[in-house]
């Protein structure tokens, strides 16, 4: 499994020296400076343990000397009438002009009158895949040790659509929504994606035994975008098919592409695979080349401001930052620093069943590197 | 171990002679004449594996004979025949329909559960001694709303390109299934009812499927009813699967956590399941019943029959001949603990005909 992983850093690396010469335009709309410039980075710290895993991440790349430069935004304490929400406006014309993001979790305040700041991030800056690279961490013992897989997930329409109505009393009617540009658009990352990262196989998730125009549709598109890529396998597999081989024997997938709603199941089922949601990392892509990483656990305000919290997952999504912006090497060094100190066991926050403290997992993560 | 699965441990263990019952079951008068049941083949490996459920009611001498009738995955409706058959049969046991994917033509599966109206679909998962699973402890019941929600089949392309489906959720059809569900756990004597749904983001659809729970859940009392989100619920499924019990559904999730459930306890091949209404009721391979294999598993003929077996045990318990599905449930539980005979999707490489043969001879 190491072995594996190593094979593919290596010959992700290996893309990324080749292929930088021809980058595909849409998704890198960013001329790349040369390593002595700072890239500006947008950073969300976050509700609750956000900010001490923020501390985390920030400490984590002075030590591995990543040439980006933090600003930092916080959640306002009232809603700004041009967002709707409480993310002020600077925030997101931020993340708009450095087209990098680095997000904390964010506790969405109850109330009406406002959209939820998940959902104003999405629309404000069309963040349309959300990206889930899914492994196994060495030394983390779950009950499945081999599991190496991508999942891209459709984030804008399909069963999330939110157009419901009450038809009569007592009879609900839900819109589910397939366009051929959205489904065109993911299918078009999820094989770039592939191709970027050396990997092998596309799958494509869907019902369409059932749900034959809607799912049709969106295998259509990924059909037609598997023809300009011939080196990549492209196979479609039924969902409960597809939910069946995961938990008998995930290593039977590689990168995985599906609409809304079954993204949303499946991802999450992924990072039950290997261990929850403290440890995986997520990004979200956005038009236009943007990158938002963020992590996806909860604020866990019973263990805020503690130092108990656990930042590999936020550590992770900012790798997968990095490795957007195609800065290869720094990702990797930080990727096997974090890999090495929960292998090694000696320094683990508590629910990874250990009792060291965020700064001192922190500290030696640093040394790692 | 859960604590249904330790006296039938100790059964098979004790001597192989006749199964011991406590208290005998006393049947009516005519009880005991034989009772017809439909039978539909299906498609791939459908006919192997009901194949193999008539050779072991014959060799049992179940008071079952079957009707068989032929019908095709890629037929436009399900014969008129079939239908008056199962109304007038009440049961019917029924292998796979292989539904051409994006053809055009909705699923027979599918149709079939909506003409007859059962809204209940069943998929026990369980642990089988011998079999091993990463996970320990599995007795999950998945009941899965079966006739409305996103299945409906309502689609239509708004604009070139565009495409809607509808998901409706009725009151009327999240009543009953949850009342079937609740009454499933009263008369099962199981603990908990766990509602799954995705009330957060389609509060107008799930919320209806939830308040209805809700409502029924009022009504019993003593069973601990629990909702859970169908992402955080897969997320437990392969983490810590005992601590589910009973799962109520509607469509679409039902069939992904049934799926799962049936993944992590040991493979949609040895599950059973069916689906029941007001009025009748159709076995079948519990989970994945439209995936009917493919032609390498037909040509070695080594499907797995265990799943449509253990349905057929259901099926004898559900037409009150509890005795014969106990002699059919014992016999494949042994022969999955001997480990000797298993078809390729548990490990081994028996055909199914040896499967069905070691049943046959492990009956008492």
């Amino acid at each position: 499994m190491a072995s594996q992983l190593v094979r593919r850093l290596a010959r992700s690396r290996l893309d990324g020296i080749l292929s930088s010469s021809s980058p595909n335009p849409s998704f890198f709309n960013r001329s790349f400076s040369s390593e002595s410039n700072l890239i500006r980075a947008t950073l969300f710290p976050g509700d609750g343990i956000g900010p001490e895993i923020a501390e985390s991440v920030k400490q984590v790349f002075r030590t591995a000397d990543v040439p980006i430069e933090w600003e930092e935004h916080y959640v306002g304490t009232e809603i700004d009438p041009r967002t709707q929400s409480f993310l002020t406006w600077e925030s997101l014309e931020s993340v708009r002009r450095n087209k990098v993001g680095l997000k904390g979790p964010m506790a969405t305040p109850i109330g009406k009158g406002h959209r939820s700041l998940n959902l104003t991030l999405r629309k404000e800056l069309n963040l349309y895949a959300n990206v889930r690279p899914c492994y196994s961490l060495p030394g983390y013992k779950t009950k499945y040790d081999d599991v190496n897989l991508v999942t891209i997930r459709e984030n804008t329409e399909g069963e999330y659509s939110g157009l419901e109505h009450q038809v009569v009393r007592g009879v609900v009617e839900s819109l589910k929504i397939i366009t051929r540009q959205a489904s065109l658009r993911v299918a078009e990352y999820a094989f770039f994606y592939a191709k970027a990262h050396g990997r092998e196989r596309v799958s494509a998730i869907h019902k369409a035994n059932i749900m034959q125009k809607t799912d049709g549709l969106f295998l259509k598109c990924c059909r037609e975008v598997a023809e300009k890529y011939p080196e990549i396998v492209y196979e479609e597999v039924v969902i409960d098919n597809c939910c069946m081989m995961l938990v008998k024997n995930p290593a039977l997938f590689d990168v995985l592409v599906m609409p809304n709603l079954y993204g949303d199941i499946i991802s999450d089922l992924c990072a039950g695979l290997i261990g929850g949601l403290g440890l995986t990392p997520s990004c979200n892509i956005g038009e236009g080349g943007v990158a938002l990483a963020e992590a996806v656990h909860g604020s866990a305000p019973d263990i805020a401001g503690k130092n108990l919290a656990n930042p590999t997952a936020l550590l992770l999504s900012a790798v997968t930052m990095l490795r957007h912006l195609e800065l290869h090497d720094k990702a990797d060094r930080i990727q096997d620093a974090v890999l090495k100190t929960i292998a090694e066991g000696k320094y683990r926050t508590g629910d990874l069943g250990g009792k060291s403290k965020t700064t001192e997992f922190t500290k030696a993560i640093c040394d790692h590197i | 171990m859960t604590p249904r699965t330790l006296p039938i441990l100790k059964r098979i263990l004790s001597s192989p002679t006749t199964a011991t019952r406590s208290v005998t079951y006393m049947p009516r008068p005519g009880d005991g004449n034989p009772r017809p049941v439909t039978l539909i083949p299906g498609d791939g490996v459908g006919p192997l594996v009901t194949g193999a459920v008539e050779q072991i009611m014959e060799a049992m001498h179940a008071p079952v004979y079957f009707q068989k009738y032929e019908v095709h995955g890629d037929a436009k409706s399900v014969p008129p025949e079939v239908i008056d058959s199962i109304k007038k049969n009440k049961v019917c046991l029924k292998g796979g329909l292989k539904t051409p994917v994006g053809g055009g033509v909705s699923s027979l599966n599918v149709l079939l559960r909506k003409e007859l109206d059962l809204y209940a679909s069943l998929v026990h998962c369980f642990n089988l001694q011998g079999l091993p699973t990463r996970h320990q402890d599995v007795d999950i019941v998945v009941i899965r709303e079966n006739t409305e929600g996103e299945y409906s089949g309502l689609e239509h392309e708004v604009v070139p390109g565009v495409v809607e489906s509808l998901k409706v959720i009725t009151k009327f059809c999240s009543e009953r299934i949850a009342k079937y569900a609740f009454e499933y756990s009263y008369l099962n004597n199981r603990k908990k009812v766990t509602a799954v749904h995705k009330a957060n983001i389609m509060k107008l659809a799930d919320g209806q499927f939830l308040e209805s729970c809700r409502e029924v859940a009022s009504k019993y009392p003593s069973i601990q009813y629990s909702e859970m989100i169908v992402d955080n619920c897969s997320m437990q499924l392969v983490s810590k699967p005992e601590q589910f019990d009973v799962m109520v559904t509607p469509n679409l999730y039902g069939n992904l956590v049934s799926n799962t459930a049936a993944g992590i306890a040991g493979g949609t091949g040895v599950m059973p399941g069916g689906n029941v209404g007001a009025d009748h009721a159709i076995f079948e391979q519990g989970a994945s019943a439209g995936n009917v294999g493919n032609e390498n598993l037909l040509e070695q003929k080594a499907a797995n029959p265990v799943a449509l077996l253990l349905s057929s045990a259901m099926m004898l318990r559900h037409l009150q001949f509890p005795s014969f599905a106990d002699r059919l449930e014992t016999a494949v539980k042994r022969v999955i603990s001997e480990g000797k005979y298993r078809t390729k999707d548990l490990g081994g490489d028996s055909t199914t005909q040896e499967v069905v043969d070691a049943v046959i001879s492990n009956l008492n």
